[in-house]
């Protein structure tokens, strides 16, 4: 995963996708213990943390957007935005392109924990309004990094919680154990 | 705390991950047998499906490094859906993505970069037919070089009391170097082309004596390139098909017409008595391609175009047809007087010859234009900033 943003910097795009069941620990690998990016840090805050120390080795100048979206129920949502609406997707160019995402720049990469952490509290509010969606959506983080140089380089990290894949409409786990699996995941 | 999702709504929400799983799923298949012929018989995959395929279309076929961090329970009971998650984990294990790197290059920087390559490759097939001279300076030249060799043409005006006559005599002196010397290489009828071409540019500033001559030769040149860019872009778009080499050829051929036409031009003045000095010219002409000029003539030339003064300046010539014999023998005597040296005139040059250098003048022009663009092309290629404003 360390070579995957390593490439990014070097103008490729990169993913990093978590799947797994509810309760097996994709946020948690993800963020970091409980939500908690900054003490105990998952995947995208040590990620954040290697593109910006990459990004001050070289001596090329560079402009990262972040950008922070929900997809819930076939709608998109910015995590960023507190009214909750949901987003068109659109292609332009052979590109998709959410429209009206909010894109933040930042500098440093307090600056880019902050915006993540204000999007987990956005995440965790939908959690309790809707019904602890977050089993059931999938958050997707958006790193888009501009290199400045002889070629300009353009890359897309995304950085992507599913939600869980556990079949519960199937009838495949009783109701004991989604029972257990929402308290795993909602302690 | 907790529903129950009944089946409709789990079948929306997790329509995503199913889809997820089936775009993973065709994307493995496509790459397993990628060998076989997928161009004939391409593989549908459902990024459309849903949402989140949609976004990240890219990250699962496309142009993307995709890390799968796969999680389990491992407790027992999960035992089920730990077997789906590590069968879904091993079939994406198996799609193959197609990353390169997005350089996004400079569009107009990189087309001037390609223009100047061109050129490059232009100007080196010309020397090797030694179509034009080695020592070629930067096509990017400061104005104040050109000002100067405008005041020292002012100076060389002063001494004419008319203006017109000036004029005139500019022209005619023009041609006559024309008709005196033989150009016998290509490679000299350029020069001779470009020095002619150069007198008329230096005939411009003559008429704004007031204006300083920087402001007048930042204003028409300004002029002079609004004028030419859209021509040149036409010009240079129509001539993008062709290689290089078709091109050169294509320069060769125009300088070889005009050769022709200078050839015919001289049989047909040959007989007729006009007596000037030969020497005298050529020599003239030879000074000025050998000495050290700030910058050569083609320089000053390619900055020009032909512009209404010109045609203004042939039909004064053209009302003035009457007299022109006078004036000519007078202008041939302030000539020898500028020079200092023995200039046998000629008065008795004839009408027939007067026509047929207007007529020559007019060909020659258009070649000139001809040229002009080329010319004009390597300098927008230069400088594109310069024209761009």
């Amino acid at each position: 995963m360390k070579s995957c943003i390593e490439s990014a910097l070097q103008g490729y795009n990169c993913t990093i996708m978590a799947y797994g069941q509810t309760g097996s620990g994709k946020s948690h690998s993800m963020f970091g213990l409980d939500g908690d990016i900054k003490l105990n840090p998952g995947i995208i805050p040590r990620s954040i943390q290697d593109i910006f120390q990459g990004l001050l080795k070289t001596s090329r100048k560079a402009v990262v957007h972040v950008s922070f979206m929900q997809v819930y129920n076939e709608q998109v949502y910015d995590l960023f935005d507190k009214r909750m609406l949901p987003l068109d997707v659109h292609e332009m160019n052979g590109n998709i392109v959410v429209k009206k995402l909010m894109q933040y720049r930042v500098s440093n990469i307090e600056q880019c924990l902050a915006l993540i952490d204000i999007g987990l509290k956005s995440r965790t509010t939908r959690e309790t309004t809707m019904n602890n969606a977050s089993s059931r959506s999938h958050s997707i983080l958006q790193i888009i990094i501009e290199q400045d140089g002889v070629n300009q380089m353009y890359s897309k990290v995304n950085l992507v919680d599913l939600a869980g894949s556990e079949r519960w409409g199937l009838g495949r786990i009783c109701n004991e154990q989604k029972a257990e699996l929402t308290n795993i995941n909602s302690r | 705390m907790f529903q129950i999702p009944t089946i409709a709504s789990s079948h929306t929400e997790f329509h995503s991950l199913h889809t997820l799983g089936r775009c993973i799923a065709s994307l493995a298949k496509v790459s397993k047998d990628r060998n076989t012929d997928i161009a004939t018989n391409p593989v549908h995959i459902p990024y459309r499906d849903s949402k989140l395929t949609r976004i990240l279309q890219d990250s699962l076929g496309g142009n993307s490094k995709t890390c799968l961090l796969a999680t389990i329970n491992p407790s027992s009971i999960y035992g089920d859906e730990n077997i789906s998650t590590l069968r879904f984990a091993d079939r994406a294990h198996q799609v193959m993505t197609h990353a390169k790197i997005n350089k996004k290059a400079k569009s107009s920087d990189y087309e001037v970069a390609m223009l100047r390559e061109e050129i490059n490759r232009l100007q080196q097939l010309l020397y090797a037919n030694g179509i034009l001279d080695q020592q070629r300076p930067e096509l990017s030249m400061p104005i104040h070089d050109d000002t100067k060799e405008n005041e020292d043409e002012k100076e060389c005006v002063i001494a004419f009391e008319d203006e017109q006559n000036e004029r005139a005599h500019e022209e005619i002196f023009g041609d006559q170097i024309l008709v005196n010397s033989v150009p016998t290489t290509a490679a000299e009828d350029s020069k001779w082309i470009i020095q002619a071409n150069a007198k008329n540019a230096n005939q411009m500033p003559s008429e704004e004596m007031n204006c300083t001559p920087s402001t007048i030769e930042i204003k028409r040149r300004t002029m002079n390139l609004e004028q030419k860019q859209e021509e040149v872009r036409k010009a240079y778009q129509s001539n993008l098909p062709l290689s290089h080499n078709a091109a050169c050829e294509k320069i060769v051929g125009m300088l070889g017409s005009v050769l022709i036409l200078v050839d015919t031009f001289l049989t047909s003045t040959a007989t007729l008595p006009v007596v000037v000095d030969k020497q005298s010219c050529s020599r003239k002409s030879q000074e000025s391609l050998r000495t050290p000029r700030p910058y050569p003539d083609w320089c000053s030339f390619s900055a020009t175009t032909p512009s209404p003064k010109t045609s203004q300046q042939k039909k004064k010539t053209m009302s003035n047809k009457q007299d022109i014999p006078n004036r000519l023998s007078s202008l041939i005597n302030q000539r020898k007087r500028l020079k200092g040296e023995n200039f046998e005139s000629e008065s008795s040059s004839e009408e027939k010859t007067k026509l047929d250098l207007m007529t020559a003048r007019k060909k020659i022009k258009k070649k000139m234009q001809l040229r002009n663009w080329v010319l004009e092309k390597e300098q927008r290629a230069a400088n594109p900033l310069e024209i761009m404003q």
